[in-house]
């Protein structure tokens, strides 16, 4: 049997601020197997995001122990971080953060630019994860000329463009319409489907929850069973 | 890679133009200061070509009533000082080592006029103060009573005036103007070729010089400057002694004595402190420029903090961070020294400043581009540096 794809264990992160302490995470124990889609649900501030930051390597636990595929994360240094970051995982965020100075297709590359990759392969790489999302007419935009959805649809792309084993995806929709949220959500699911890549998605969209494989729901930084 | 970060900052051209326009002109000021600097030390590498290290200068001043006497006069002193037994030699130097007397003259070979400057030097005195002989050879009594006055010439003024194919020796130079016949000129014949002999020191830019005879036999002419070499080196009763002795004998005659390290000495803090002066004030300026930099560079790198927390979300490492700050400054540092080199050239092309060769340009734009780089890299590293210790999740949440 393969390693899970995520596993917590006695996972905290307390935000230390100049007096207050912030306990947005209080030993969570989760496995997530891979192929798994799953969603994070919770109120605001209860600390979903920093469940997904921990999970995709972008910020240290204050306690307990986080495996990625298996592998043990604690002691690896920043280097190694950065590597599993740019190989096994992809990350789409609530506020897209696209670079507003690069075009769809340079923002879409942005991954491989840290891998051994041609540049010829790179772009072609980058309009393939293009074309999935539907954008392949507008890579030479730059995404202030582009629609919200348009613009997590790049968000996408680049999180999808170097076929990572795990994506993270942060309230993906939640700044979008109904309308455009289902279209995002069909990408994933596609993902999910056709090329078996775990997605770690939160919501605020109980519709949208239910689509995936497993909720998980967080309150005050614990998670409820 | 490389592209990526071309057009990155193809895109961001309008605040990478201020930054490049702010290195510019760092880059201009760095290039004065640095061809400046440059320029002072080579001139005061170059050999002197003379020494100067254990002699003394005794100068003259004969006040009103000069007369037909002095030079019998000056004669009679020379002896005197030749016959004591703790003065190796005595010569003339007509013009004073390392003062302000200069002879400046208009010199021709075949109507290719230069203007140099001269000096006139008594029999021994070239060779007794170790001026570098290149070919043909020092005066002599037996130059004395020829049409033509003996002259040596330095290198500069050898390759100025002859080139390399034609040999300077027994040239004529300066011979009677052909369409003034009547304006009396005196014509030299060149009997050596010397080194150099800069004889106001150190910071003597001028390349021309021209040391000519004199002749002591001659009583229509005076010298105000000697050159006089101690046995025993430099000692103040050899000092004390020597003035007594020759103001016994020229009473009416102000006579000084003094050592010709002395002289230098003076020279060269009067080359010095406007130097230093302007030097300072160079640096203030420099330090402007680098606070100013510093503060461009820093202010770029952090309004980046979220691109770069991105660009780690995404897997470069801090060292990839690095790299990419690191060579996005330098592309721009390299566009300003470009940039800058265009400027400072216009100055050596016009001949603004007459320091400014060509060599002096080139190891000047060097010199400045290599501390540009320095700088920018400074500047840019630190705060690169502590984006790049951030968290990525932090440096996302940075606006
Ligand atoms: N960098 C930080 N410094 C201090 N406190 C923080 C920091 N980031 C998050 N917190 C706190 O941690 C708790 C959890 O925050 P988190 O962003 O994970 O919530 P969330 O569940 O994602 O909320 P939302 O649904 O509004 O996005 C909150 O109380 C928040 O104030
Ligand atoms: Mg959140």
């Amino acid at each position: 049997m393969s390693a899970p794809a995520i596993s917590l264990q006695q996972v905290s992160k307390v935000y230390q601020t100049d007096r207050v302490e912030t306990t947005a995470l209080d030993q969570i124990n989760l496995t997530i197997p891979q192929g798994e889609f799953v969603s994070i649900m919770g109120p605001s501030g209860c600390g979903k995001s920093t469940l997904l930051n921990l999970m995709g390597l972008l910020d240290a636990p204050s306690d307990g122990d986080i495996q990625i595929l298996g592998q043990q994360v604690a002691h690896l240094k920043e280097k190694q971080l950065a590597t599993i970051r740019n190989l096994k995982i992809g990350f789409v965020f609530q506020s897209f953060h696209l670079v507003p100075d690069l075009s769809v297709l340079d923002n879409v590359e942005i991954p491989l630019l840290y891998r051994s990759v041609s540049s010829s392969a790179r772009r072609q790489a980058a309009r393939d994860a293009l074309e999935r999302v539907g954008l392949k007419a507008r890579m030479s935009h730059y995404p202030t000329q582009l629609s919200g959805g348009q613009q997590q649809r790049v968000a996408i792309a680049r999180a999808i463009v170097g076929q990572p084993a795990i994506l993270f995806a942060d309230e993906p929709t939640g700044n979008l319409d109904s309308q455009m949220g289902k279209e995002i959500l069909s990408i994933l699911n596609d993902l999910n489907q056709q090329s078996g890549t775990t997605i770690v998605m939160v919501t605020h969209d109980q519709h949208q929850a239910e689509q995936t494989g497993r909720i998980i729901r967080i309150h005050d930084g614990q998670m409820i069973h | 890679m490389l592209m990526h970060l071309f057009r990155l900052i193809w895109n961001r051209k309008l605040s990478n133009l201020l930054i490049i326009l702010e290195l510019t002109l760092a880059f201009v000021v760095l290039y004065f200061v640095s061809a400046t600097a440059l320029h002072l030390w080579s001139m005061y590498n170059r050999p002197l070509g003379f020494e100067w290290q254990s002699h003394y200068s005794m100068t003259i001043n004969q006040g009103a009533e000069a007369s037909e006497s002095d030079m019998e006069r000056l004669n009679g002193m020379i002896d005197r000082l030749e016959q004591r037994s703790d003065i190796d030699w005595v010569h003339i130097v007509k013009q004073a080592l390392f003062q302000n007397w200069h002879w400046s003259t208009s010199i021709n070979h075949e109507g290719d006029y230069i203007q140099t400057y001269m000096n006139t030097l008594s029999d021994g005195a070239a060779e007794d103060l170790g001026v570098t002989l290149l070919s043909g050879r020092f005066f002599n009594e037996g130059d004395a009573g020829q049409a033509w006055l003996p002259v040596l010439i330095n290198r500069a003024v050898s390759e100025r005036l002859f080139g390399e194919g034609v040999d300077p020796l027994g040239q004529n130079i300066n011979p009677p103007s052909e369409d003034q016949p009547d304006q009396e000129q005196t014509e030299y014949r060149v009997i050596g070729v010397i080194e150099d002999f800069r004889q106001s020191g150190e910071f003597w830019g001028d390349e021309y010089y021209v040391l000519a005879r004199f002749d002591t036999s001659r009583n229509d002419t005076f010298a105000n400057s000697l050159v006089i070499r101690p046995q025993d080196g430099l000692s103040a009763t050899f000092e004390a002694s020597l003035l007594q002795e020759m103001t016994q004998m020229a009473p009416s005659w102000n006579i000084t004595v003094r050592p010709l390290a002395d002289y230098r000495q003076d020279r060269i803090r009067s080359v010095m402190t406007p130097i230093i002066l302007s030097g300072i004030v160079a640096g203030f300026l420099l330090l402007m420029v680098a606070f100013g930099l510093f503060g461009v560079l820093w202010q770029n790198v952090t309004r980046r903090t979220h691109e770069l927390g991105l660009r780690r979300a995404l897997g470069a490492s801090a060292a990839d961070i690095f790299k990419q700050i690191t060579i996005e400054m330098m592309l721009v540092a390299s566009f300003a020294i470009v940039l800058g080199t265009l400027i400072t050239i216009q100055f050596t092309l016009l001949g603004t400043f007459s320091s400014l060769n060509w060599m002096t340009t080139i190891k000047g734009s060097v010199l400045a581009a290599v501390v540009l780089l320095m700088l920018v890299a400074i500047c840019t590293l630190y705060p690169g540096w502590i984006a790049s210790r951030k968290q990525p999740a932090d440096a996302l949440r940075y606006e």
